[in-house]
């Protein structure tokens, strides 16, 4: 909001303050500074963003009172007294949400004539549009004291005034133009015939001033927040609402409206026939303040007569006991609600530069990370080793997104998006790596490795279940382009060997089993059904992830060159904490035999392996596959693989007849597989 | 004498030699069975007993003479080939290097937050975690944000229905921290937050920090002192150039938001900060009495601390960015310039 310099000074006197030092001030009070203009008196004003605890500081008045308690001096309370009721000018109050209503009635004998220049200026000065000379002045009193206040032509109010509950479907059309279908439960200012206006937010078209518009009927009343709420779902922003949401002072409509009708009739020669007081406001309920409190929450205690004195200045009555304060809030401060708040006023006007500096002394007790943690950051380290970037993605997705890749009908639609490629929760994390994939692609970036962990929404019911899963992409060449190394695409066994390389730091046991056949649906799943693996946990058999290539339908659809390499899998399982397997040191000698075989086609690597360690002897330490090779000069439907034996027994070295039993042995295994060896 | 002549043909003879085959030719020339040497040692026996000493202690004279110089000649030889062998394959070392993978990168947001569970789990705050879908009761009305409270108007909520959106702050888990323990407690959570603003400076989903402690004796000095402290450590300063000042938060009163100055300007007023000199960095609190309540906690026993910020603000700070956007863009170019510390 903004506060012309001049017109503050109508309610206290800061021209001895340098602009800039109060605005420090004020910064250090609680207001946040927007901006500053210094300059000639005419011109030089403060914009400060108000907290919305603060509604009683929109105001020059209300900003006035602040810094009457920051600089310990008194500010100019010039409200008049709230004027007696007289004539006849009923309103009734038929709703809660509006527990005063002050009303005047008066005529003007010049409708339209104008305010003097120096309101227009303040209005102008203020940042608000001048709309009516009466809607002006009230305009003005509402910047410079805090009430909003309204004006009919009471020329078009039919029969008596009411305050009431709106009905269900009842129609009203404000004075910008909108017609609106109201709720039931709204706080309307209302006539025989309808709604007036919706009290405390904007008034009518109906009976809205107009320039000749000669009988004018003035409000001047509180609505409390819980109305205002109400009405939030019709986005009508006014000042008014702006400020009966953040709280006025219930007492203020009596002085406000007094107020008003002292400039009508000095401005513009009104004559007031009927003033009318409908309702009564509680006054606030006092607080007791120990002496200890401070101390207890500041950190120090400031001296009880600075206490006093600042509380008195923000217009509170305060008395002085034996072992606490007793304080009755000013009817303005409706944000003092328990002894917090006061201790708020105290910290903020004397100075959070005050508050002692020192470390808290706290029990001993332990917080280590947890071991999930730790898993995650070895898994993210070891992600980044591999040549994989992190990426963080949004937690929306776009529908197509979840319709070609996850579970459209599990994903929860967000209710108020805020766009359409960001209306549903995430089922899974691969939609937006592909994304992204592509996104690099089409900028000719070929080589992308990106590894994500992140949250996964499960719906459709609420709340959904949330997991956290973590995936990668890869595609390109398997090395940086180098003289020394052959340029290679990357293949399945890449992408199997970044998983491993995972499970072995987190020693999780890993076996790998083809794809099941995919059901018949309607679109290709994301996996190619070839090349893709599930991973699961040997021991409890629970799937881990499934890593592969992406489905070529999906490669044409997406515009690549390549098949991306994807892994996608659950987080938790692979976080579950193992033993290591500590393996003693042999001394004897490791021996090594090369067993060059014809294998099968159809048989699997992992038959193989098992024929060769299954029923072997324990000192058979390890087969390892070291080469693959096709070839014409194979038996037909036969693959040549060659397998490196190594052998080492413990506390002896093996003899040559040991090792050729146990290759004897091998290969009869073998051989029940159509496995033979090759000459 | 026949000896010294000896002596000089035979390094006239070595001279020329620079292999190891020539040089043991030569050496058998000179010194081998069939040499001029040997068979005159071996006539020794065919001389007079007088005669043969002197000639004997000559000859052998001679020979040592011989072998020593071969040897000399051999050890040059050597020497003269591994220094052959030394220039001969001199590597560029200016090539590249062999690279099996590039290094990645871990996500700057990451690293924030390892940073900072670094610090914190120090002083012993446990890391705690919370649902992203929230109930409206725990993301408002237990933080003493009921219905009507305009800061409702404020925050650009994200719902899926009446009651249930997406949690626009890590405060929430302080609600769940506290009613899952018993006082007194250190609770620190980080994760993602959601508000509807798209900007340089805003993003749909971001990520926050909450820490919060609850104990008898906590007064707002200690907060000042905690945050003072983290901060300085965060942007390795010897002091942090922070300002302390009120502040309004439905959660926490007292209130007060800090600001770092500005990187760019120095404090002088810059479009990076708005003209003011101050970048707003967290804002913190004491636990309002009502949420003390709504976690279980009797506000007559216990007080509580609590501090929120933006962990995208402070990478933005810290790595001196300009637009947030980037950091969920996932450009891998860009990712990779962070790198993997996270010290």
């Amino acid at each position: 909001m903004r506060y012309p310099v001049s017109w503050l000074l109508d309610w206290i006197a800061i021209s001895d303050i340098p602009l800039p030092e109060l605005a420090e001030r004020l910064v250090f009070a609680g207001f946040e500074l927007e901006s500053l203009h210094e300059g000639p008196l005419d011109e030089a004003l403060l914009d400060l963003k108000v907290t919305a605890n603060r509604g009683d500081a929109l105001s020059m008045l209300g900003l006035a009172r602040d810094i009457a308690a920051l600089y310990d001096r008194p500010c100019h309370d010039k409200l008049p007294e709230a004027r007696t009721p007289t004539g006849v000018c009923p309103v009734a109050l038929e709703a809660s949400c509006c527990p005063v209503f002050h009303a005047a009635l008066i005529t003007l004998p010049e409708p339209a004539k104008r305010n003097p220049d120096w309101l227009v200026r303040r209005l102008t000065q203020a940042g608000m549009l001048s709309v009516h000379p009466m809607v002006d002045l009230l305009n003005h009193m509402m910047l410079g004291c805090g009430q909003p206040m309204h004006a009919y032509d009471a020329d078009r109010i039919q029969g008596t005034l009411c305050v009431r509950e709106s009905q269900e479907g009842e129609l009203f059309e404000t004075l910008q133009g909108q017609t609106l279908t109201l709720r039931a439960g709204h706080c309307v200012v209302a006539d025989e015939v309808g709604v007036l206006a919706l009290g405390g937010v904007i008034g009518g078209a109906r009976a809205a001033v107009r320039p000749e518009s000669t009988r004018i009927l003035l409000e001047a009343a509180h609505f409390t927040p819980e109305s205002i709420a109400t009405t939030r779902r019709y986005n009508l922003h006014t000042e008014a609402a702006f400020r009966f949401a953040r709280g006025v002072d219930p007492s203020l409509p009596g002085p406000a409206l007094s107020a008003v009708l002292d400039q009508c009739q000095a401005l513009h020669q009104a004559v007031c026939h009927a003033i009318s007081v409908s309702g009564r406001v509680d006054p606030p309920t006092p607080l007791l303040l120990p002496h200890s409190a401070p101390q207890r929450y500041l950190g120090y205690a400031p001296d009880h007569h600075r206490v006093h004195t600042l509380f008195e200045r923000l217009g509170a009555q305060v008395h002085n006991l034996s072992d606490h304060w007793h304080i009755t809030p000013p009817s303005h401060r409706m944000d003092w609600q328990e002894e917090v708040d006061l201790i708020e006023e105290i910290a903020r006007l004397i100075g959070y530069e005050h508050l002692p500096e020192e470390a808290p002394c706290l029990p001993m007790l332990p917080a280590p990370p947890s071991r999930q943690q730790l898993h995650i950051d070895q898994l993210q380290h070891h992600m980044a080793a591999q040549g994989f970037s992190q990426s963080i993605h949004y937690h929306f997705v776009d529908r197509e997104q979840e319709t070609f890749w996850g579970s459209l009908s599990h994903a929860l639609a967000v209710r108020n998006p805020i766009s359409e490629d960001k209306a549903v929760m995430r089922t899974q994390l691969l939609g937006s790596l592909l994304r992204t994939m592509v996104a690099h692609h089409n900028r000719q970036q070929h080589d992308v490795r990106l590894f994500e962990l992140g949250t996964c929404y499960q719906g459709p019911q609420l709340p959904p279940t949330e997991t956290q899963h973590w995936a990668f992409v890869m595609v390109g060449s398997r090395h940086p382009v180098q003289w020394g190394l052959p340029e290679c695409a990357l293949d399945f066994f890449d992408a199997k060997g970044v998983v491993t390389q995972i499970a072995d730091v987190l020693r999780v046991p890993v076996s790998w089993e083809g794809l099941p056949e995919p059901a018949m649906t309607e679109q290709p799943p994301l996996w190619h059904p070839q090349h893709s693996a599930v991973v699961r946990h040997t021991t409890t058999q629970k799937p881990l992830g499934t890593v592969g290539a992406l489905h070529p339908h999906w490669v044409q659809v997406l515009g690549l060159k390549a098949a991306p390499w994807l892994f996608e899998g659950s987080l938790a399982p692979w976080c579950v904490p193992q033993h290591a397997g500590i393996v003693v040191p042999e001394r004897s000698p490791c021996m090594t035999r090369d067993l060059a075989l014809w294998v099968p086609r159809t048989c699997a690597y992992a038959a193989l392996q098992a024929a060769v360690t299954n029923e072997a002897p324990e000192w058979l330490k390890e087969v390892r596959l070291f080469d693959v090779f096709d070839s014409k000069n194979a038996p037909e439907g036969m693959i040549g693989m060659a397998v490196r034996l190594s052998a080492q027994a413990k506390e002896r070295t093996l003899e040559d007849k040991d090792v050729d039993a146990m290759v004897a042995a091998v290969l009869q295994r073998l051989a029940k597989l159509g496995v033979v060896l090759r000459r | 004498m026949k000896n010294t002549e000896l002596l000089d043909a035979a390094l006239a003879a070595l001279a020329p030699i620079n292999t190891l085959p020539d040089w043991q030719q030569c050496k058998a020339r000179y010194l081998g069975k069939k040499s001029h040497l040997t068979q005159s040692l071996q006539a020794l026996k065919n001389l007079p007993p007088e005669e043969r000493k002197e000639h004997a202690q000559a000859l052998n004279q001679t020979k040592n003479a011989l072998e020593r110089l071969f040897e000399e000649h051999k050890k040059k030889l050597n020497l003269d080939q591994l220094q052959e062998r030394l220039t001969d394959q001199r590597t560029d070392v200016t090539r590249p290097e062999r690279c099996l993978s590039e290094l990645g990168s871990l996500h700057p947001i990451v690293q924030v937050q390892t940073r900072i569970r670094q610090y914190f789990g120090a002083l012993g705050f446990e890391m705690e975690e919370g649902p992203l879908v929230e109930h409206e009761a725990i993301n408002f009305t237990a933080l003493n944000t009921p219905e009507h409270h305009p800061a409702r108007d404020e925050s650009d909520t994200f719902y899926f229905d009446e009651h249930h959106l997406l949690r626009t702050q890590t405060s929430t888990v302080q609600i769940h921290g506290m009613r899952q323990r018993k006082a007194p407690m250190r609770l620190m959570s980080m994760g993602p937050v959601f508000r509807s603003d798209f900007s340089v400076r805003h993003t749909p989903m971001f990520h926050q920090l909450e820490g919060l402690i609850i104990d008898p004796s906590l007064h707002m000095g200690h907060l000042k002192r905690l945050l003072t402290d983290f901060l300085a450590w965060f942007f390795h300063q010897e002091q942090a150039l922070i300002r302390f000042r009120p502040s309004f938060f439905p959660f926490t009163e007292p209130s007060a938001e800090v600001d770092m100055r500005c990187h760019h300007c120095h404090g002088q007023g810059c479009r990076t900060c708005s003209q003011s000199g101050w970048i707003e960095l967290l804002g913190c609190g004491m636990v309002h009495p009502n949420v003390l309540k709504a976690g279980g906690i009797a506000p007559e026993h216990h007080q509580g601390l609590a501090f929120g910020l933006g962990l995208e603000r402070l990478a933005m700070l810290y790595h001196n960015l300009s637009d947030i956007r980037l950091l969920f863009d996932n450009d891998v170019a860009y990712l990779k310039s962070f790198g993997v510390h996270t010290a």
